[in-house]
C-alpha cells in the first residue's frame, strides 16, 4: 500500500539576518532529509551534521561558469559546501541527504547549487560518521533577510 | 536560530492526524546479501494513481573499483532499445558522454568495493510520465560518490512507447552487496 511522504518537518524565513541556522531535534522517523534553500550569504556557507566542525566531510564537485567548466574534489572539509564563490545574489541550493537515520552507513548527500550571476554546480557529499543525524545546521557568513529554508522528511 | 523538527513535525499532523501528499513511498528493498539486481515489478498496478515515478539508492557493489555504473531497464526490456547523455566531474575535469541505443540505461553510480568501508553512492533517478503508452520515456538523475571520485548528471531515453511495469537495477560488471537500499516512488500528476 502507497504511503504518503515528502513530509514538511520545519521551514523559516529570516526577518533579520542571522548567522546560523540549526534544525534540532530531528526524529529518526525517515529515510533520507531533503533540504531545499533559497537565500543570500556573504561567504561560502557550510551544512553541518550534529555540530560536527572537524574535518570530516569529503565532496566531488562539477560546476560550469557559462564560459568554463571545471570539477574538484577534497577529503578534509569542516562542512559540506553548498556554495561555491561568496555573492549577494541569491541562490537555490538542494541538498539530499541520503539514509540520515542509518548507524551503519557513512552519510552521503547530494548537492545541487545555483547562483545565476555566477555558475551552477553538483557535488557528491560523505560525512565519515555512521551516527544518526540529528541535526543540519547552516553556518558561515551571514544570511540576508527573506532567505529561506525548508527540511522534508521522505520515509522508505 | 535553531528550529525543531520535532515539533513542527509533530504539528503537521504525525499525532495520529492522516498526513496526505502527492509524493508517496510504492516500495523499498534493502538488500541482507550480495544479489544480482534489485527488480520493482508491479509497477502497473499504479498506471491510473500517478504520472512520475522517483528512484532513491544508495549503491556499494563488489567490484574492486571506486565507482561503477549503475544501469537500469524498463519492463525487463534487454535490447539496445536505451539512448542517453552523460555529464562527468572526477575531481579535476569535467566531460561529458553519449550513449545510443545500447541495452541498459545509466540511471546512476554505484560505491566499488575499493570506496571508503561505510561509504555508498547515493542516486535521484527521475522517471518522467512513466506511464504514457504514447510517448518515449526518459530520465534524468543526479548521482555522486565523493570517494569515488565521480559525481554526474545523466538524461537517459528508452526508445519505447510502453506503459512502464517494472524497473530493474543493477551493476553491469558486478553485484550489490548487503545495505545496499533502493527505494521507489510514485507523484501524482
Amino acid at each position: 500500500m502507497p504511503t504518503p511522504t515528502y513530509t514538511p518537518l520545519a521551514t523559516v524565513t529570516l526577518a533579520s539576518t542571522t548567522g546560523t541556522i540549526t534544525f534540532s531535534s530531528i526524529p529518526a522517523t525517515y529515510r533520507d532529509l531533503i533540504l531545499i534553500c533559497q537565500y543570500t550569504n556573504d561567504s561560502n556557507p557550510l551544512v553541518r551534521f550534529n555540530s560536527d566542525s572537524g574535518s570530516n566531510y569529503s565532496y566531488v564537485r562539477m560546476l560550469g561558469t557559462g564560459s568554463t567548466t571545471a570539477s574538484d574534489v577534497s577529503v578534509s572539509q569542516s562542512g559540506l559546501a553548498i556554495a561555491t564563490g561568496s555573492a549577494t545574489g541569491g541562490q537555490t541550493s538542494i541538498v539530499q541527504i541520503m539514509d540520515y537515520s542509518a548507524t551503519d552507513k557513512h552519510k552521503t548527500a547530494l548537492i545541487r547549487n545555483g547562483l545565476a550571476s555566477t555558475n551552477v554546480n553538483a557535488s557528491g557529499n560523505r560525512w565519515a560518521n555512521t551516527a544518526a543525524i540529528t541535526s543540519v545546521t547552516l553556518q558561515i557568513g551571514t544570511f540576508g533577510i527573506g532567505s529561506t529554508f525548508s527540511l522534508y522528511g521522505v520515509i522508505s | 536560530m535553531t528550529l525543531s523538527a520535532l515539533g513542527i513535525f509533530s504539528a503537521a499532523g504525525a499525532g495520529g492526524a492522516a498526513f496526505s501528499s502527492d509524493y508517496e513511498l510504492i516500495e523499498t528493498q534493502i538488500l541482507g546479501s550480495t544479489q544480482a539486481s534489485i527488480i520493482f515489478s508491479n509497477l502497473g498496478t499504479y498506471s491510473s494513481t500517478y504520472k512520475h515515478l522517483q528512484v532513491r539508492a544508495l549503491v556499494r557493489d563488489n567490484r574492486a573499483i571506486g565507482v561503477n555504473v549503475l544501469a537500469g531497464r524498463f519492463n525487463g526490456d534487454t535490447g539496445n532499445n536505451y539512448t542517453g547523455h552523460g555529464l562527468v566531474g572526477n575531481g579535476s575535469t569535467v566531460t561529458a558522454f553519449r550513449t545510443s541505443e545500447v541495452d541498459y540505461l545509466h540511471a546512476g553510480l554505484g560505491a566499488g568495493a575499493n570506496a571508503t568501508s561505510g561509504e555508498y553512492s547515493a542516486t535521484v533517478l527521475d522517471i518522467l510520465d512513466a506511464y504514457s503508452t504514447s510517448k518515449y520515456k526518459v530520465t534524468r538523475s543526479l548521482t555522486g560518490v565523493a570517494g569515488g571520485p565521480s559525481v554526474r548528471l545523466y538524461s537517459g531515453l528508452w526508445l519505447n512507447t510502453a506503459s512502464i511495469t517494472s524497473v530493474t537495477l543493477f551493476d553491469t560488471t558486478a553485484s550489490l552487496v548487503a545495505g545496499t537500499r533502493i527505494s521507489i516512488y510514485g507523484i501524482k500528476g
